[in-house]
């Protein structure tokens, strides 16, 4: 291979602009981070309500919640991506008055966070029920036995074991939202990926840009691996298997 | 605002092939994701810490970056390896429909080696015992 690297690039100045392309990719790193975390929040809040209804009684609201989660976990992020970005503000008039007149940086920040924070919602809803539903019924009756309403059970029984359980698949999902924000370049937002693209198309030092990226997002994807291992390992229940491996592991 | 919903009909032709090639890459994805994604579990299970290291490493590498990365890193590096390979004076143009389905393989094996290594190893070893001991080979 004959490539000539120039790693010196990140240290040149953009043409015209006044910048380097170091703090181009920083500020793309900015875009991820901050979709990423929005999306996650949002995410993590309504899959714990979906996948929390998912396990009721009630079989409308179940019906309902199970709709959602097909909805949003059989349509490609891709295409959710341009229908909340092209097509939803064309079906609001008011959102389109305001998406033309706001930043468009905002716009597409929004859309991406929406986008993504319900994809990923579904995703947690499955997690969620999965968690409770592996409970025993012997947590759920006893609660009940006790007095206690069914929110309260949930609140105090189920949903405290069921959300340790799903602490593991919940970090990959973390990391799956953290590397599905690079979608987020579809619809312009100038996230890591595509600033990383951006400084290639400018420089031709694509591989150098590429391995910035790459770089970073390993950075941030380990990064957000660590935390979780950490959350795991602090909200271990003594007892149970995953804290009695972690105590013999660690 | 007016839906035209002839639309779709009068691209249908058009989505068709698109749907055609979808269906193929997923196709072609799944079949080499799974015989790469298989010998790459055989290679992270193995005995042979190289290779164990090696294939732990490029999964652990695949599943860390984004997908779209992915493509971008193949698109771009793959015309210059093949110029490597076959020392050509140019590098020669992979195409982006070669380009999809190369990237998608080795994506998909990352991810397919993980779910074949979780297959073999929740398998009790008293299986893996009784194989040699019949004897059988690794392989």
């Amino acid at each position: 291979m004959n490539y000539h690297w120039n790693w010196g690039v990140f240290f040149q100045e953009i043409p015209g602009g006044g910048e380097y392309y170091w703090e181009l990719m920083v500020a793309g790193i900015g875009w991820t981070l901050a979709v990423s975390a929005c999306a996650w929040v949002i995410a993590l809040t309504l899959g714990s309500v979906i996948g929390t209804i998912r396990t009721t009684p009630n079989p409308w609201m179940v019906r309902l919640a199970k709709a959602w989660v097909e909805i949003f976990r059989n349509i490609p992020l891709l295409v959710q991506m341009f229908l909340w970005y092209f097509v939803v503000p064309e079906l609001i008039p008011p959102l389109k008055r305001w998406v033309i007149q706001v930043d468009p940086g905002t716009a597409q920040f929004l859309a991406a966070i929406v986008c993504l924070g319900l994809f990923t919602s579904a995703r947690i809803a499955e997690l969620v029920r999965a968690g409770i539903q592996s409970l025993p019924s012997g947590q759920r009756y006893p609660g009940m036995a006790l007095g206690l309403t069914p929110l309260q059970v949930y609140r105090h029984v189920l949903l405290p074991m069921a959300f340790r359980i799903v602490i593991p698949p919940l970090t990959s999902e973390t990391m799956n939202l953290i590397k599905n924000s690079s979608i987020a370049l579809t619809i312009g937002l100038a996230e890591l990926t595509f600033r990383a693209r951006e400084m290639g198309e400018y420089t031709f030092n694509f591989f150098e840009a590429f391995t910035a990226a790459t770089v970073i997002y390993i950075v941030i994807a380990m990064t957000a691996n660590r935390v979780m291992a950490h959350v795991e390992r602090k909200t271990a229940v003594p007892g149970f298997i995953a804290g009695e491996s972690r105590s013999t592991i660690a | 605002m007016t839906l035209d919903f002839d639309v779709i009909q009068r691209s249908l032709p058009y989505l068709w092939k698109g749907f055609q090639y979808t269906v193929q890459l997923t196709g072609i994805a799944a079949l080499g994701g799974l015989f790469f994604g298989t010998l790459l579990a055989l290679a992270r299970l193995s005995a042979f810490k190289f290779l164990a290291y090696g294939a732990a490493g490029y999964v652990n590498l695949m599943r860390s970056i984004p997908l779209i990365l992915v493509i971008f890193w193949f698109f771009f590096l793959a015309p210059l390896i093949l110029q490597g390979i076959t020392g050509a004076e140019r590098p020669p143009q992979m195409g982006a429909e070669r380009t999809a389905i190369f990237t998608f393989v080795m994506f998909e094996a990352a991810y397919f080696c993980e779910i074949m290594r979780a297959g073999i190893q929740s398998i009790p070893k008293g299986q893996v015992y009784a194989a040699y001991a019949l004897g059988l080979t690794y392989a």
